[in-house]
């Protein structure tokens, strides 16, 4: 019997509804120091984060004063509207000991913390309008009461059992990384984890797993974290929680009577629950660095501290994703010197974003980010990771698998995953006023990326190719500049369009595509609604990019804009800006879709199948060796583990050769954007 | 001193009503050879564990009674247990307890018939045959029993009241 070399134990724990302190009522576990483009003088600043247990009803403010002359103070000031607040030097922030000291001896007793909750109310105001560096990074909010082992919270350690003595049955250890469904008739998404099922005995040791789970009673605070971990060293195998809605334990005259069985959920999936109830944050809650003169913040910073600040997470991020900034503020940037009319654009970032989708989660930003840009994430172990889906991404290292090994196999010609011909990634609007430099008639609307073979699918999602130079800056399309467009679909059939410059006078052509709906996958990579940016080709009467929140209206020199989620992100190459466009275009990018994409010709080779061992690394390729007809390398579409018998249960895809795909990507000649 | 326990003397079944109210009283003759037997049929659950140990818990039991007249039942005896089966068969909710040894009187039991079928035959000898006989007898506790209830015949002052309340 296998299951004697793994430890099964359930950890139980509790979360207080009330958080009640155990010292002072006040936290302060948020300093934050730095103040890159502050030039007078004031140096440092100091980030107060204040927790707070109690629940009276009062109110508190942190104010910290502005001026290294002014005499600032650390103390509590009664305002005009009756409430107090704390007022805060920033030229001689005082210590966390003396803000503490501060509230404890105020006499004014009870206090309302101020959450921020992202309405735009700025729980902290500083001089010389620099709030930036202020941030109310995580909270002291109502979170913490969340019975999640993500919480903030640490639960109260309640006991532990060893499902050795009480395990009837156990199901596969099944990884599922992502899979492709039907929503709303059109094919979407979705993110699935690993899960186990457990069978129990409810009668060994006098019923004491029935006590453990407290069937019949409120475990509503309560939690179960299942760790499977190796005999002979105690290393982690998986790490998941009860779905206590799946505990059962049924009563009937017969043997298979009082067995109580559950499930196991992931970590992902506890992950998920918690940061489906957190909202992203406002904009001014997070700390933006400069980079390029630029407001904005390195993206492995920004998950860690403003996304998925956590300290029971290890987040690692593939290297790749990690050189990504993320921007602040959406704009078209013109180089302006004469002779070059290039420009960056980014049409979309995080304030455009978080005003678009003001109740969106964190959960829902970070999954259609990643949608966007064709990236993954998953729990292994104690392990959060973000990669690309591709295969050849840094995670991903070949395997050998022993065809001497196999126990069975199954061998399919099929098309990949559900079979899609098609993948369409939204990517925003555009409406445009009739001098800006591009035609609006044809140019208004939807932009989308396309991959297909049905027809042309060109990763150019910008009706424009130029900036000119000179009074205007006007938006200039070359002749036989080619750009890709969302056209129209009824419940049969998809149509994009290929709109094409045939001269410099601005006579437009557009070819039509039309793909079958049942065919298309259609991935949310996520938008801003209306939150778009404004350029203004004219400079005269605002600056060239500016936050507008619709498109009616327009002047005549006006191109507004929005982008997908993953248009905030840019890296730096060689001293110039990767934007989302580059990504878009890059073999990269096609090959982290290259998983569900297949022509109708060229169907996937896949086999399934049962090897004997433990192959407990979900995310690999496999290289087969021994075998003739299976040899080469094989990427991995669901994987299973049986622990019982020491199995794996594979399917498997044969990995496509990039050549397979580089015809989804255009040359990046025109892309070498300054 | 009797060398055994739970008596020795015949059964005797009360009828009662769902209202309570007993409603007859039907005393049967003592068994044939084969006697009064009583069976014990134990209810547990078993898990076989994938550690391959195995846990059990008993839940208690059911007995099982079975009344022998095989060998003789005389005319009279016969219609007492035709009386008996016309409270079984009958659509009203009798409850039946059955006191299997009348010596030990506070042995008793709520029972429910088993029998799948009734058997009767006649003795040998035609017309002057002394009786009938092949009548087999099947009951069972009606409640879930926790408690052996073997009872010491000179020990009739312990009250056991496990199986039924009578009203």
């Amino acid at each position: 019997m296998a299951l004697e070399n793994y430890n099964i134990i359930i950890e139980k724990y509790e979360w207080e509804e009330q958080v009640t302190p155990t010292g002072n009522l006040y936290e302060f576990y948020m300093t934050m120091a730095g103040s890159p483009h502050f030039n007078d003088g004031i140096g440092e600043f100091k980030c107060i984060n204040l927790k707070y247990y109690g629940g009276q009803n009062a109110y508190i403010v942190l104010w910290a004063t502005g001026s290294p002359y002014g005499g600032g103070i650390n103390s509590f000031q009664l305002g005009t509207d009756g409430k107090y607040y704390l007022l805060i030097d920033s030229y001689n922030p005082p210590t966390l000991t003396t803000i503490k000291n501060l509230i404890n001896n105020s006499g004014i007793g009870e206090f309302e913390a101020y959450i921020p909750d992202g309405s735009g109310y700025r729980p902290i105001q500083i001089g010389h309008g620099y709030y930036e560096n202020f941030a109310f990074v995580s909270g002291w909010d109502d979170d913490d009461k969340l019975p999640n082992f993500f919480s903030s919270q640490v639960p109260k350690f309640l006991g532990a059992i060893d499902l050795e003595s009480y395990l009837i049955d156990i199901g596969n250890l099944e990884y599922n990384f992502d899979n492709a469904d039907s929503e709303k008739g059109k094919a979407s998404l979705y993110y699935e984890d690993s899960d186990i099922s457990f069978t129990c005995s409810g009668i060994q040791n006098k019923s004491s797993l029935y006590d453990f789970f407290q069937i019949n009673e409120d475990t509503a605070r309560i939690g179960y974290m299942i760790l499977i971990t190796n005999k002979s060293d105690d290393s982690l195998i998986w790490r998941g929680v009860v779905n206590q809605d799946s505990i059962e334990e049924n009563f009937e005259p017969s043997d298979s009577s009082e067995q109580i069985k559950f499930q196991g959920l992931g970590f992902l999936k506890e992950f998920k629950n918690y940061y489906t109830q957190k909202k992203t944050l406002h904009t001014d809650f997070i700390r933006w660095d400069y980079e390029q003169s630029y407001q904005a913040k390195r993206f492995e910073t920004f998950i860690k501290e403003d996304i998925f600040r956590n300290s029971r997470v290890n987040i690692i991020l593939e290297d790749t994703i990690k050189d990504y900034y993320i921007r602040r503020s959406a704009g078209i940037f013109p180089n302006m010197p004469s002779v070059d009319k290039s420009y960056t654009m980014f049409k979309t970032s995080y304030d455009r974003i978080y005003n678009g989708n003001t109740s969106d989660t964190k959960w829902i930003f970070f999954t259609k980010l990643c949608t966007a840009m064709g990236w993954v994430f998953y729990f292994m172990k104690d392990n959060f990771y973000i990669k690309n889906r591709s295969s050849d991404s840094q995670f991903v290292t070949p395997v050998d698998l022993d065809y001497n090994k196999f126990l069975e196999y199954t061998a399919m010609k099929t098309k990949p995953q559900d079979g899609f011909s098609s993948i369409m990634l939204t990517d925003g609007q555009a409406y445009m006023g009739k001098n800006c430099g591009v035609r609006a008639n044809v140019n208004n609307g939807n932009y989308i990326y396309m991959f297909t073979k049905l027809g042309d699918d060109l990763k150019v999602a910008i009706p424009f190719q130029e900036v000119l130079f000179g009074t205007y800056k006007t938006l200039y399309v070359g002749a036989n500049y080619r750009h890709i467009k969302y056209y129209n679909e009824d419940s049969n059939w998809f149509r994009y369009m290929i709109v094409q410059e045939t001269n410099p006078a601005g006579n437009y052509g557009a070819s039509l595509v039309t793909i079958p709906q049942n065919e298309l996958l259609r991935l949310d990579a996520g938008d801003s609604g209306l939150e778009g940016t404004n350029y203004d080709s004219s400079m005269g009467v605002n600056n060239l990019w500016t936050l507008k929140s619709d498109h009616t209206g327009l002047g005549d020199r006006d191109f507004w804009f929005t982008g997908n989620h993953g248009n905030c992100l840019y890296k730096t190459v060689n001293g110039k800006y990767y934007t989302y466009q580059h990504h878009t275009k890059s073999s990269l990018f096609a090959d982290n879709f290259a998983k569900y994409y297949s022509s109708n010709i060229n169907l996937a080779n896949k086999i399934s199948v049962k090897y004997d061992g433990l192959l407990l690394e979900p995310l690999v390729v496999f290289n087969i060796i021994n075998s003739e007809e299976l040899s080469g390398e094989w990427t991995v579409v669901k994987i299973s583990f049986d622990l019982n018998d020491e199995t794996t249960e594979l399917e498997l895809q044969k990995k496509l050769p990039l050549e397979e795909v580089d015809n989804l990507v255009v040359i990046e000649k025109a892309l070498e954007l300054s | 001193m009797s060398d055994y326990i739970n008596g020795s003397s015949y059964p005797i079944f009360k009828i009662y009503n769902s209202s309570d109210v007993l409603v007859d009283t039907i005393a049967l003759n003592l068994c044939d050879e084969k006697g009064l037997t009583e069976t014990y049929e134990f209810i547990k659950i078993t898990h076989d564990l994938l550690n391959y140990s195995i846990v059990q818990k008993v839940k208690g039991f059911h007995l099982n009674f079975e009344l022998s007249y095989e060998s003789w039942s005389k005319k009279e005896h016969s219609m007492k247990i035709a009386r008996l089966f016309d409270y079984i068969i009958n659509t009203n909710d009798y409850k039946f307890i059955l006191t299997p040894r009348v010596d030990v009187l506070n042995r008793y039991f709520e029972v429910i018939n088993v029998n799948d079928s009734l058997t009767i035959n006649i003795m040998r000898n035609g017309l002057n045959a002394i009786g009938n006989k092949g009548i087999n007898l099947q009951f069972k506790t009606k409640w879930l029993g926790t408690n052996l209830q073997w009872v010491d015949p000179t020990d009739l002052n312990i009250a056991i009241e496990d199986f039924v309340t009578l009203g």
